[in-house]
C-alpha cells in the first residue's frame, strides 16, 4: 500500500513538471513581409475626416506581417495607381458613369511623405494623409485615394495585400457620409397659404449631409428625392443649405442659422417664431429622476418654393436626432 | 499517514497564501453629492444676483469641477459649497445657463434662468385683436406703434400684394413711439380684403404683436387705360373693340351711351358684360364715312352704381372720305370641280373698298354673269354651273369704295372647270329628316346625316309599330329626278341591312305615290356603301318616303325594325357636260 501511494505521489510530482514545459511562443511563426492595411476588398475605410477649416489628416497604414516584431528595419516606398480604382467603378457600376467614384482632387489632400521605414522592433508605420477643402466635395459622391508598394524600392511585401483604397469620409458635428443620418420632424408644420390653407404636419426623417465645418444640407419640405441613386437632379432642386453660426446670447447650447439655397431652389429665411427660432440647439431634457436624453435639434423657420410661380410654402420645423454625448456616434 | 497530513497542510498552506489579494483593498470612497433642493432651477431677475449651492464631498476642493457654459453666469467653489453669481442682463430676453458640478461620473446640472428687460410693442394698448379699418381708395395707413424694442421685423403674408411697407426714417431706439406706415394699392374688389401683420424685434423674437388691415370694398367701377381713350377709324368703317375694366356683375356694373349725335354711325355690337374688375371690352361697329370730311363721336362708359362716380369717355374721330379709288384684292386663284370654280384671294394690307364684284362671261350659256360680294371681308367664292367643255374661264374681280368708287386695278384670274356631274349631291340636314318608328334606345334619326358611318339609325324594336318602319325626306327645293346611296350599320351581324326598300313620293304629306321599288345587293361587310338606283318621277315633289320592305334576316320584314348609317341623295342635274357640249 505504501509502494503504491508513493508512486502515486511521484506520478503526480512527474505529471506537475511536464506540464510546466510550455510551448516556446518565442519562434517566429511566420514571415515579415510588408502589407498595406485593407479589407478583404483592398479597401481601407475606416477613418472618417472632419470637416475642420484647417483640415485633417488620416493615416495610410503600413503593416509588416510575422508573430514575432522583427529586429530588422523594413523599409516602406508607395506611389500613386489607380488600377484599384478602375476595378471598383467597374464592378460597381459596369458603364453607369455617371455614378462612378472619383479619385480625390488634388486641391484636396497632400500625402508628404512616400517612403518610411518600419522600424526595428514595430510592426507598422503610418502615412500621414493630410485633407483639406473638403468642403468642396459633394457629399452625394465617393471619392477615393488609390495607393500601392513600390516594388522597386520595397524589399519584402505581400503581393496580395500591396495596393489599398483609401474611401474619404467626411464628417462634422451634425452629420457624416459614413453612414446615413436622419433627423426627425418633430411639432413640424408645412403651410401652403391660400384662401384655405393647406396645413401638413410632416412626421417623417430628412437625411442631413455634411457640407463644410458648419453646414449641412437637407430636403427643405416633405417630398422625397426617390431613389438617392438617381436622385442628383431633385436634390439639387430641392435641397437647402443651413450653417450653424455662433451661440445666441439667450443660451450657450443653441446656436444661431442661416437658411440658403443649395443650388436651384428659392428659399427665404424668415424671422423666428415661438420655438421655430432659426437656431441649432442641443436640447437636454431631464426626467426627474435625474436622467438626461440628448437631442441635436435644427429649429427652422423658412419658406420655399420649387417653381418660380408657385406660392410659397412656410415651413416651421423641429429636426431633431437623439444622441448620447458620451458615445463617438456624432 | 504522517506524511499525507503533512503533504494536506502544506497544500493547504499554499491555496491560502494563494488568496491573499496583492494589491491594495482598502478604498476610500470618494463622493460628490448636491443635495436635491440645490438642484432646482435658479432663477434670477434683471439685476443679477447670487446663489451658494451646497455640496458634499469628501474630495478635495481643487479635485472636483464647477463650470457655468455662459460668460454671464459666474461660478467659485470652496469646501462644500458653489456660489453661481448672475451679471445684471441687459437683454430683452430670458436667458439661461447650465452650471456643472462633478467629480468623475458623479456630475449635477443646474439650470440658471435669468429674466431680461420688458418688451413692449403695442398698437392701441394691445398686443393682438386690433383692427385698422381704411376706405378703399387710401393708399396711405400710418400707425403708431408704442414699443421700446427696434421694430425690424415687419411681416407681411406673400398672399396680400396690396399692402406695402412705406419706408420710414427710424427713430431712436429711445422713444416709446413709433410710426409705421404702409403703402396700399385701392381695393377694386367689391367685397372687403384683409392683411395681418406681424412686428417683431431681433430684440425678442419671442413678443410678437400682430394688427389686422381691413380695407373697405368699392361699388362697382368702370376703368379703361388712356390709350384706348382715343381711338381713330378709316373712312371705310371698321369694327372696334374697347377693353376696359368693370368689377360688378354682368349687365348692372355699367352701361354706355353713344352721343346723340353719333348714333346714326356708331351701333353696339354686344350688350354690356359682367364682375370684379377685370378685363372686358365693347364692341361698336363704325360705319363707313363717305362724307368728306372728319367727324367725332364719344361714347361714355359710366357705372350703373349710384355712390360710384365712375366714367370713362372714349372719344372716336373718323377720317374724312377721300375719293381715291380702293384697292384690290391680291394673289387671286381659281380652283377646279367637278362643274364648278372655286375663285380666292387675299385682302390687301389696307382695305379701303365696302364692296367687291365677280364679273365673267359664260360661254354655254352665252351671257355676261356678274357676283356681288357685298362685304369686304370674303375670301373665297364659289361660281356654279361651269363646264369643261367651255374651256378657260376668265374672272375680273373689281372692289367698289364707300361711294361706289371703282378700283382702277381690276384683278383677273383664269380656271378651267372639270365635267359637270349627271347628279349633284342634295344637301340633308336633321330638320328634314323624320321616322314613323324611332327605336328610344338607340340610333336617333339624325345619325343618318351627320357624315359619320360609325352611327346609325336605327327603327323602333323595344317598341310596337304596328305598320311598316319608313324615314322621310322634307326636301327644301321640290326634285323630280334623283339617286341615293346608303351604308350599312358599321357592327352587329348585319341583319338590319336593308335588303329591299319602297319609294314614295308627295307634295302635301298626306296622299303618296310610290314611284320605286328597289332590291340591293348586300355587302359582304358592314359599314359600306349600297348604292341606289335611279329615279325619275313624274312630277316635282318636295317630300320623299323610303320604307323598307325586307331586311337582310327578315324578308319580309313585317312591319319589324331595321338599321343605317348614312343616307345620300343626289338631285338629277340638268346642266350636265353633254347638255353643254350640245350648247357650245
Amino acid at each position: 500500500m505504501k509502494k503504491y501511494s508513493i508512486a502515486v505521489l511521484i506520478l503526480i510530482i512527474s505529471a506537475v513538471f511536464v506540464s510546466c514545459d510550455t510551448y516556446d511562443f518565442e519562434q517566429e511563426e511566420y514571415k515579415h513581409e510588408v502589407y498595406l492595411l485593407s479589407n478583404n476588398e483592398l479597401m481601407y475605410d475606416r477613418q472618417v475626416a472632419d470637416l475642420k477649416s484647417e483640415g485633417d489628416t488620416i493615416y495610410l497604414v503600413a503593416g509588416l506581417s510575422g508573430s514575432q516584431l522583427s529586429s530588422e528595419t523594413f523599409k516602406v516606398a508607395l506611389e500613386e495607381s489607380d488600377s484599384l480604382f478602375n476595378a471598383y467603378n467597374k464592378s460597381n457600376f459596369d458603364i453607369d458613369s455617371a455614378r462612378f467614384a472619383r479619385l480625390l482632387p488634388k486641391e484636396c489632400y497632400t500625402f508628404p511623405e512616400m517612403e518610411k521605414e518600419i522600424p526595428a522592433g514595430e510592426n507598422s508605420v503610418r502615412f500621414p494623409i493630410c485633407l483639406k477643402n473638403l468642403e468642396r466635395l459633394s457629399p452625394d459622391s465617393i471619392y477615393l485615394l488609390n495607393y500601392k508598394i513600390d516594388t522597386t524600392k520595397t524589399k519584402k511585401f505581400n503581393p496580395r495585400k500591396q495596393e489599398v483604397l483609401i474611401r474619404i469620409y467626411k464628417k462634422n458635428e451634425f452629420s457624416t457620409t459614413q453612414r446615413n443620418t436622419y433627423y426627425n420632424y418633430f411639432s413640424s408644420y408645412i403651410i401652403t397659404p391660400g384662401p384655405t390653407p393647406i396645413v401638413r404636419r410632416p412626421t417623417s426623417t430628412n437625411q442631413v449631409f455634411p457640407l463644410g465645418e458648419n453646414s449641412v444640407r437637407l430636403l427643405a419640405g416633405d417630398e422625397t428625392f426617390g431613389d438617392y441613386k438617381s436622385a442628383l437632379g431633385k436634390i439639387n432642386k430641392m435641397s437647402i443649405k443651413v450653417t450653424v453660426g455662433e451661440k445666441t446670447p439667450q443660451n450657450p447650447l443653441a446656436r444661431t442659422l442661416t437658411i440658403e439655397p443649395y443650388k436651384d431652389i428659392d428659399v427665404v429665411q424668415l424671422p423666428p417664431l415661438k420655438e421655430y427660432n432659426n437656431t441649432y440647439l442641443i436640447n437636454i431634457i431631464s426626467t426627474p429622476d435625474g436622467r438626461k436624453t440628448y437631442y441635436k435639434e435644427f429649429r427652422l423657420h423658412y419658406k420655399y418654393r420649387l417653381e418660380e410661380n408657385d406660392p410659397y410654402k412656410e415651413v416651421q420645423a423641429i429636426l431633431r436626432m437623439e444622441y448620447n454625448p458620451r458615445s463617438e456616434l456624432l | 499517514m504522517i506524511l499525507y497530513v503533512l503533504v494536506g497542510v502544506l497544500v493547504a498552506v499554499i491555496g491560502f497564501n494563494a488568496c491573499t489579494p496583492d494589491y491594495e483593498t482598502n478604498f476610500e470612497e470618494k463622493t460628490l453629492v448636491v443635495p436635491d433642493k440645490c438642484l432646482s432651477p435658479i432663477y434670477f431677475n434683471i439685476e443679477g444676483g447670487e446663489k451658494e449651492i451646497t455640496v458634499n464631498t469628501n474630495v478635495p476642493t481643487a479635485n472636483w469641477t464647477a463650470t457655468s457654459n455662459a460668460d454671464w453666469v459666474k461660478v467659485h467653489k470652496t469646501d462644500g459649497k458653489v456660489t453661481i453669481t448672475a451679471d445684471p442682463s441687459s437683454l430683452y430676453t430670458t436667458r439661461v445657463a447650465r452650471v456643472n458640478i462633478a467629480y468623475g461620473h458623479q456630475s449635477y446640472d443646474i439650470v440658471v434662468t435669468q429674466f431680461g428687460k420688458e418688451s413692449i410693442i403695442l398698437i392701441d394698448g394691445k398686443r393682438e385683436g386690433v383692427i385698422k379699418e381704411v376706405p378703399a381708395t387710401q393708399k396711405l395707413l400710418e400707425i403708431e406703434v408704442v414699443t421700446n424694442l427696434n421694430l425690424d421685423n415687419i411681416v407681411i403674408p406673400d398672399t396680400v400684394s396690396w399692402v406695402k411697407q412705406a419706408p420710414v426714417s427710424r427713430l431712436s431706439e429711445d422713444a416709446s413711439t413709433q410710426t409705421l406706415a404702409f403703402a396700399l394699392d385701392m381695393n377694386t374688389d367689391t367685397v372687403p380684403r384683409f392683411c395681418s401683420i406681424i412686428l417683431q424685434s431681433s430684440d425678442n423674437y419671442d413678443y410678437i404683436t400682430t394688427f389686422i388691415i381691413k380695407q373697405l370694398q368699392r361699388g362697382y367701377i368702370v376703368e379703361a387705360a388712356d390709350s384706348v381713350k382715343n381711338l381713330r377709324v378709316p373712312a371705310s368703317g371698321k369694327t372696334i373693340t374697347i377693353p376696359f375694366e368693370v368689377n360688378g356683375p354682368q349687365g348692372t356694373a355699367y352701361t354706355f351711351e353713344i352721343e346723340e349725335s353719333s348714333k346714326n354711325w356708331i351701333e353696339p355690337v354686344s350688350t354690356p358684360a359682367t364682375r370684379s374688375l377685370r378685363p372686358v371690352s365693347e364692341s361698336f361697329i363704325v360705319k363707313p364715312n363717305i362724307l368728306e370730311k372728319e367727324r367725332i363721336g364719344t361714347i361714355t362708359f359710366r357705372s350703373t352704381d349710384p355712390e360710384e362716380n365712375s366714367s370713362f369717355v372714349v372719344t372716336i374721330i373718323q377720317d374724312k372720305f377721300v375719293p381715291v379709288p380702293p384697292q384690290n384684292v391680291v394673289n387671286a386663284k381659281a380652283t377646279a370641280g367637278n362643274g364648278f370654280i372655286v375663285l380666292s384671294w387675299m385682302m390687301p394690307e389696307h382695305v379701303d373698298f365696302t364692296t367687291m364684284t365677280i364679273s365673267y362671261f359664260d360661254p354655254v350659256f352665252k351671257r355676261e354673269i356678274i357676283k356681288t360680294i357685298d362685304n369686304n371681308t370674303t375670301v373665297q367664292y364659289k361660281i356654279d354651273q361651269t363646264f369643261k367643255a367651255a374651256g378657260e374661264y376668265e374672272f375680273t374681280i373689281k372692289t367698289f369704295g364707300p361711294t361706289g368708287m371703282e378700283t382702277e386695278t381690276p384683278v383677273v384670274v383664269r380656271g378651267r372647270s372639270e365635267a359637270a356631274p349627271d347628279f349633284l349631291p342634295v344637301e340633308l340636314t336633321v330638320d328634314m329628316l323624320s321616322t314613323n318608328a324611332q327605336e328610344p334606345l338607340e340610333g336617333p334619326i339624325a345619325n343618318l346625316v351627320d357624315g359619320n358611318v360609325n352611327t346609325y339609325f336605327h327603327s323602333a324594336w323595344s317598341i310596337s309599330i304596328k305598320e311598316p318602319h319608313y324615314f322621310q325626306l322634307d326636301l327644301k327645293k321640290g326634285i323630280e329626278a334623283f339617286r341615293y346611296d346608303f351604308s350599312t350599320r358599321h357592327n352587329g351581324d348585319g341583319g338590319g341591312d336593308v335588303k329591299r326598300m319602297k319609294i314614295e313620293a308627295s307634295n302635301d304629306g298626306i296622299t303618296w305615290i310610290e314611284v320605286a321599288t328597289h332590291s340591293y345587293t348586300l355587302p359582304g361587310s358592314r359599314g359600306a356603301t349600297v348604292n341606289g338606283q335611279e329615279v325619275t318621277m313624274d312630277n316635282v315633289y318636295t317630300k320623299l318616303r323610303f320604307t323598307p320592305l325586307a331586311r337582310r334576316s327578315a324578308d319580309p320584314i313585317n312591319n319589324s325594325w331595321f338599321n343605317m348609317s348614312e343616307f345620300y341623295l343626289y338631285e338629277k342635274n340638268i346642266y350636265t357636260e353633254r347638255w353643254a357640249e350640245a350648247q357650245l
